[in-house]
């Protein structure tokens, strides 16, 4: 599994509106990065890490949502689609090979000629589903990857609330943007 | 979380207020996880992937030592965890393959059921082994210490 990439720049001290800027930003690209372009196959291991690091951008969502009301939430859905996909296809891959060791160890114990047979139909059924469900995927991640989907996202994590007027403003919109 | 935080919370105040929520759940799940509940081992197993994700996100505030040993005591959790709840999920989709087959075959296939249902309670055993262990008791409090020093951090374990 790839390790979480780290958060630069952040102190314990920095205003939390501008820290969870710098980690959602830091979240995001690491999402983005473990399948860079949508027109080559990803591997398994980049399928894996792409959903880890999509459960970690969730969660810092989650975790950081009262700074950013509702946008945060809109964020969370317009990757739903592609992580419950993602899930489905995780979970096609994990119980394979469960089925593929079990029937491995049918084989040797001998089990029944329909017994072997059911579990080899069961396998090429997972094979379709995962076929089916994989190109959906890629198409997903085709809109998810150009240009202006992604400049979307980024702004949505980049905009805390503002604090109150009334309060001193250490940051303004623009430096929490740039910083 | 239901009180809006004050506006001018530091990052160290923020994930102190996190820990503690995360640090509260985890044990609300672990009569459920114990007798063997699908949802609580699912919640528990979620909950502990928040807190190691809140402990990347927030490792400015947290001392090096304490962060390597909760990140560890904490795969503990998730890898017992996991191996239930992966059984409890290919069971799920199993329960909906049988349903689409002919007898026959169906018979094949609950064969296969029965047989992880044998590994579902193997691994329940061990998961109630780790839950009332030292390691488990270990998490619990490295996740309180995580509370307590959150906010006393100023970067690279020096503490304010």
């Amino acid at each position: 599994m790839a390790k979480p990439f780290k958060i630069k720049k952040v102190s314990p001290v920095d205003p939390a509106p501008r820290a969870s800027v710098r980690i959602l930003r830091t979240r995001l690209r690491e999402f983005y990065s473990h399948w860079p372009d949508p027109d080559e196959t990803p591997t398994p291991e980049q399928l894996h890490n792409q959903r880890i690091s999509g459960k970690r951008l969730r969660y810092s969502a989650e975790a950081f949502r009262d700074l950013f009301p509702d946008r945060l939430a809109l964020l969370i859905d317009l990757l739903k689609r592609q992580q419950d996909l993602l899930g489905a296809i995780q979970d096609i891959v994990t119980q394979r090979s469960v089925v593929a060791l079990d029937l491995a160890r049918r084989r040797l114990a001998r089990a029944r000629r329909e017994e072997i047979t059911a579990l080899e139909d069961l396998l090429t059924s997972y094979d379709a589903r995962h076929s089916e469900l994989f190109t959906e995927l890629e198409d997903i991640w085709r809109g998810m990857s150009r240009k202006r989907f992604r400049a979307l996202l980024k702004d949505i994590v980049s905009r805390p609330v503002r604090p109150p007027a009334s309060e001193p403003q250490e940051t303004t919109q623009e430096e929490v943007v740039s910083g | 979380m239901a009180i809006p935080p004050p506006s001018s919370e530091t990052l160290a105040e923020l994930a102190t207020r996190v820990f503690d929520q995360l640090h509260r759940m985890l044990p609300s799940y672990e009569s459920g996880a114990l007798r063997g509940d699908q949802e609580a081992i699912h919640d528990m197993r979620v909950t502990a992937r928040k807190l190691r994700v809140a402990m990347s996100n927030f490792a400015p505030c947290l001392s090096v030592e304490l962060r390597r040993r909760t990140m560890s005591q904490l795969t503990l959790l998730a890898d017992a965890l996991g191996r239930v709840r992966d059984i409890d999920v290919m069971l799920e989709s199993l329960t909906a393959i049988e349903e689409s087959l002919p007898r026959t075959r169906r018979d094949m296939i609950a064969d296969l059921g029965a047989r992880l249902r044998r590994r579902r309670r193997y691994h329940q055993r061990r998961l109630g082994l780790y839950l009332r262990g030292e390691d488990y008791a270990n998490l619990k409090r490295s996740l309180s210490e995580l509370v307590q020093t959150a906010g006393a951090q100023i970067g690279n374990g020096q503490t304010v």
